[in-house]
């Protein structure tokens, strides 16, 4: 026997399920630029796509990232997805081995113990491990199952899992996830009940059978059950691509996109809906989430906020509240570029056809072959202090600079790509960067780390790009700089601008380190300190909040000195935590004295 | 009169019933810590944009204020977004924010 009406739900459920993805995979396709699907094409047969399967394996099935992140939720999602795989492949392998034939129909491996109650021992499995496949089967269930139980504990409490927050669903979001829930426990039922009339079954299905037979006319009740699960199969199949549950095909998408797109991948339509869409609310981002949890908008989260995006809804407050610090990015098991994503939402909500009426460029000095030319930044110019200190650095290195901006500048640019404007952007990069490139200089060195990370990302100046933590350390490491050795109590404020990772923010941790004459720690917080000029949120009503919260985190007293190494960072600080706050710059010259 | 240098102005008054004042109200909305502008020029003292052009934060928010829309809609393009002016406002005015918003008032308003 190899049919029977029941098989029917998940049939129809997975077709459709096929075609939708397929579908949807197409259309990403279709999409991209002519010049990125000929990358496309071209890098299928490189070594790309052996990476691109690692990372599949990795991610979509192992799951290695949300292990790092929290091993209770990698165990949960591990057992799902490498589980629910596993059975799916030892299903086929097993039922090639009992049907004879070569092709099966897609349901004969689920359903394969309603249509084969074989008792015997098979004779291939004699010659290998006796009842290989029925233990192995069974044990694979139960590694699903346990998935399952975890996440009914996460469900109840998320504070099992060391998450404060977790995620909350809608209705369709409910019904998908209900009947996800019901698929192995009923295929459990189903296959005991039937073990329990016909014998048969491994270590779980044979033992619970026996169990439920003895105690219930498994005769009747193992069809329904069958149905049962054959009926949850299907609703899961029809509503994933309308759920959360898209994310197990897009992630897969998403990794071969990144693999196979080349750099400009990253700027197109296809990225941004393949990644909105691969985006398994896990909810590993609501705790790094500041918005979230120190601020006004717990929504702000990405979690969330691609919720929104999915739905159709672009919700203002949502799309602008964002610091853009880039937290959740790092955090994201899946890797979605999130900042990205964000910034394309903004895109959308600007209004784009209205340019800057750029206000002329200051005349540029003529080329004067300096080493350096030093562009401290227009918001640097609202810190004197910090602006002293750099340039008295620089007289006593005895290297050879030019003062850019010594008469002011316009700004960078990266304020204005933060609220989504590109085209006005680019006309403050253009202007810039004609300037910078026309003095000739090897070295450019900024004050800003907003300056900082645009030359770096947008400029493509072709020179070195350096922030004064970075200069300093390397005057110190050659001896041209003397720095101090403290006694007062410090703490460490990191500005996201810097880039978490960038060489710049190591400079600064380092250089901290070395300015300490005991062996104290000195504490250190990587939060953004509120004042960012990516989120459009009403600044000083916000601001607050996450400031105390990002200050309260290093210190609590008045005699702790906070070094930070942006304008802005120094600003808003020194507005709302009780010791001074000051820049490294000026740390290191202050006491040169 | 010609002999004294005096000349007579064509008169400047913002006429009440040729404007539309619903779009600004809009903004006002959003931008709540607008209406805490003491016009004391702040603002306008750091900006970015003012010290390479005629642009003047301060002056901006009048003409929103005013309704004369079609002179903001040329100026307000100028602002470069930097927020310094929010950082010196003793008002704690989120002039960046408020900026943003009139730059995305709608077309409309550009002569
Ligand atoms: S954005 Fe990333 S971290 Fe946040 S819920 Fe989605 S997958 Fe998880
Ligand atoms: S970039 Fe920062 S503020 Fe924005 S969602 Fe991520 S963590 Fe939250
Ligand atoms: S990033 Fe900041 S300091 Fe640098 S130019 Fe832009 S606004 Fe000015
Ligand atoms: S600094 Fe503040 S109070 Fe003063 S004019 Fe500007 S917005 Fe108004
Ligand atoms: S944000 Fe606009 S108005 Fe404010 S200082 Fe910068 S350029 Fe001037």
């Amino acid at each position: 026997m190899t049919f029977d009406l029941f098989v029917l739900p998940f049939s129809i459920g997975l077709v459709y399920l096929l075609i939708v993805v397929v579908e949807r995979f197409r259309h990403w396709y279709v999409m991209l630029p002519p010049a990125i699907k000929k990358e496309l094409r071209h890098r299928i047969l490189c070594r790309s796509t052996v990476n691109a399967i690692w990372e599949i394996i990795r991610e979509g099935l192992l799951h290695k990232r949300l292990w790092q992140q929290n091993r209770l939720l990698g165990y949960m999602h591990m057992s799902f997805a490498l589980g629910w795989f596993l059975l799916i492949v030892m299903g086929n392998l097993e039922s090639r081995l009992y049907s004879q034939l070569h092709v099966n129909p897609p349901y004969y491996p689920i359903f394969l113990k309603f249509f084969v109650h074989d008792s015997h021992v098979l004779p291939f499995e004699l010659t290998t491990i006796p009842g290989f496949f029925r233990f192995i089967m069974d044990f694979l269930l139960l590694f699903v199952l346990s998935g399952l139980v975890l996440a009914l504990f996460k469900r109840s409490g998320s504070r099992w899992f060391g998450l404060h927050h977790t995620t909350k669903h809608n209705a369709v979001d409910r019904i998908a996830l209900t009947s996800l829930w019901l698929i192995f426990p009923l295929r459990l039922l189903a296959e005991s009940f039937t073990a329990g009339c016909f014998g048969g079954g491994g270590f779980l299905t044979n033992s619970l059978g026996r169990v439920l037979s003895a105690a219930l006319p498994a005769e009747h009740l193992y069809y329904p059950f069958w149905w049962a699960y054959s009926f949850s199969l299907g609703v899961f199949f029809i509503l994933l691509p309308y759920t959360r549950y898209m994310h197990i095909p897009a992630e897969i998408a998403y990794i071969l996109l990144k693999h196979w797109g080349g750099p400009k991948i990253t700027q197109t339509q296809s990225y941004y809906e393949c990644g909105m869409q691969a985006c398994s609310r896990c909810g590993v981002c609501l705790d790094y989430c500041q918005v979230a949890c120190n601020g006004n908008s717990p929504s702000t989260a990405p979690a969330y906020f691609i919720r929104e995006l999915r739905a159709g809804r672009a919700v203002k407050d949502i799309t602008e509240n964002c610091l853009l610090c880039g937290r959740c990015q790092d955090a994201c098991p899946v890797g979605i570029g999130l900042v990205n994503l964000r910034l394309w939402a903004r895109k959308q909500l600007t209004l784009q056809d209205r340019l800057l009426n750029c206000p002329a460029y200051p005349a540029t000095a003529a080329r004067t072959s300096v080493e350096v030319v030093w562009f401290a930044g227009c918001m640097t110019h609202l810190t004197p202090n910090t602006i002293k200190s750099v340039k008295q650095i620089l007289q006593n290195s005895g290297i050879k600079y030019q003062w850019l901006d010594a008469d002011g500048s316009i700004c960078c640019g990266r304020p204005m790509l933060m609220t989504g404007r590109e085209q006005e952007a680019m006309q403050l990069i253009e202007s810039n960067r004609k300037a910078i490139l026309d003095t000739g200089a090897r070295i450019l060195l900024t004050n800003c780390p907003i300056c900082y990370k645009m030359f770096r990302d947008n400029y493509q100046l072709n020179i070195e790009i350096v922030h004064h933590a970075d200069f300093i350390l390397h005057l110190a490491k050659a001896d041209k700089i003397k720095l101090p050795s403290l006694d007062q109590k410090l703490a460490l404020h990191i500005p996201c601008e810097l880039d978490r990772k960038s060489e710049a923010a190591t400079a600064l941790k380092t250089l901290v380190g070395r300015l300490k004459n005991n062996a104290q720690e000195i504490p250190m917080s990587e939060l953004c300190c509120g004042g960012s000029l990516g989120s459009l949120g009403e600044y000083n009503s916000d601001t607050k909040q996450l400031c105390e919260a990002a200050s309260k985190s290093i210190t609590q007293d008045a005699d702790v000195t906070t070094i930070t190494a942006c304008p802005l960072c120094k600003k808003t600080i020194d507005r709302h935590s009780k010791g001074p706050t000051k820049d490294i710059a000026e740390i290191v010259m202050e006491t040169e004295k | 009169m010609k002999e004294f240098g005096f000349q007579k102005q064509k008169d400047r008054q913002t006429d009440l019933d040729q404007i539309d004042l619903s779009q600004i109200a809009s903004v006002l909305q959003i931008v709540d810590s607008w209406k805490r502008c003491i016009g004391c020029g702040s603002c306008a003292a750091v900006c970015t944009a003012g010290q390479f052009s005629s642009f003047n934060p301060r002056r901006t928010q009048m003409l929103a204020r005013q309704g004369c829309y079609s002179t903001l809609a040329l100026e307000v393009a100028k602002c470069q977004l930097c927020g310094k002016c929010r950082l010196v406002c003793p008002r704690d005015v989120d002039t960046r924010k408020l900026m943003h918003e009139l730059k995305q008032l709608q077309i409309s308003l550009l002569p």
